[in-house]
């Protein structure tokens, strides 16, 4: 198999296993992309974060970022093997759920009140994992946690956090 | 696989039509889209109650999938089996990837101006901490039982002290904080989802 075919096999192969966690519909599969690909330096921490960002403004699904992670990775074969990856298991799993919905509910809600605290340790991998690859001014953890807080507490939307940080982007640009 | 719901069919290329349709209209997610959602499928064209709706949103959120995939598909099987639920989780994907491959292209094209490293790097410490506040928000949920907090605090800490300061591997971290969770919290009745998108 030629380099370029086993890039997208691997694409392919690990944004269906990502896909197992976004259970309870947390993110977790942010967590093994950034695990996969931007902690042994493959994708930038900025490219990976700023196809997320994207994600949160395009209609349809959020999780089309995915996408975007392909076509920096592989170009746009790289796009559509991620498309195919998430597209496998959720059709898989929705077939099965909606044709055996009552026989597999109980068991799936064994997993559900873990799953909230599993995914929430992913997002934190992913969060942390994100920060230590960025250097960041003390100020600036300032700001990081200002957003923590409102979006705990405020439950601010992410399309507002991201133009808000792209727009800061723009004004220390333009200051500088 | 036989559908059950014989009733309500639809050809494959209708199915596509509807979920492109629903994924350039439907903006903030499943739940900010339930309206949208509804009008198009319960009133509009009648192919589900309100309580399908319902019901089946909430098993979106249970299958290890994107809710609002999940939910498209799992609509998908009810009208069209197995090709209706390939069918319309592709089509509500599609208007979205391609803005997203296309603003994909644009940032690879201006990445020599000085300006978008700028753009990135807030975009990036916002990501941040969109990451750890939905954490948080993920942790707390609809509430957490007394009993749960610890084993909670073990396996959502754990997690990233393991990885990140041990350089051990985030899937044994997360399947072994499942199995962990199984054993300890399994009568939690907190629902395991925060509508975290």
């Amino acid at each position: 198999m030629s380099s370029n075919a086993s890039l997208l096999v691997e694409i392919l192969a690990v944004i269906a296993f990502s896909t197992l966690f976004s259970l309870g519909g947390g993110n977790g599969q942010l967590a093994i992309i950034q695990d996969h690909w931007v902690d042994p330096g493959i994708l930038s921490p900025a490219l990976f974060a700023w196809a997320y960002a994207i994600g949160n403004f395009v209609p349809g699904p959020k999780c089309s970022f995915v996408a975007g992670i392909g076509y920096f990775l592989a170009g746009f074969p790289g796009a559509l093997a991620c498309l195919v990856g998430i597209s496998i298991p959720t059709v898989i799993g929705a077939s099965l759920a909606s044709h055996w919905h009552d026989h597999l509910k109980r068991y799936v809600a064994l997993f559900i009140p873990a799953s909230g605290f599993v995914i929430a340790g992913m997002m934190l991998t992913a969060g942390t994992g994100l920060a230590l690859n960025i250097t960041i001014d003390p100020v600036e953890y300032l700001l990081v946690a200002l957003i923590v807080l409102g979006v705990w507490l405020k439950r601010w939307d992410p399309g507002v956090v991201v133009l808000c940080s792209a727009g800061l982007g723009v004004l220390i640009h333009l200051s500088g | 696989m036989k559908n059950r719901n014989k009733q309500s069919q639809l050809p494959i290329q209708s199915i596509c039509w509807l979920f492109l349709v629903l994924g350039c209209t439907c903006f903030g997610g499943m739940w900010a889209a339930i309206d949208r959602i509804q009008r198009e499928l319960v009133v509009r064209r009648k192919l589900l109650t309100i309580d399908d709706q319902k019901s089946l949103m909430l098993a979106a959120a249970m299958i290890p999938a994107p809710k609002f995939l999940a939910f498209a598909a799992m609509v998908g099987y009810r009208v069209g089996g197995v090709w209706g639920a390939i069918g319309s989780s592709v089509f509500i994907l599609l208007p979205g990837t391609l803005i997203v491959i296309a603003a994909c292209v644009l940032t690879v094209a201006a990445s020599d101006n000085p300006a978008v490293a700028s753009i990135q790097r807030y975009v990036g410490l916002g990501v941040i901490g969109l990451l750890a506040g939905n954490a948080v928000r993920m942790f707390v949920g609809e509430g957490i039982e007394r009993d749960s907090i610890l084993f909670g605090l073990l396996i959502s800490l754990g997690i990233p002290i393991y990885v990140v300061l041990n350089d051990g591997s985030l899937i044994i971290a997360a399947c072994a904080g499942l199995t962990l969770g199984w054993l300890t919290i399994r009568g939690d009745r907190r629902s395991g989802s925060a509508n975290v998108e």
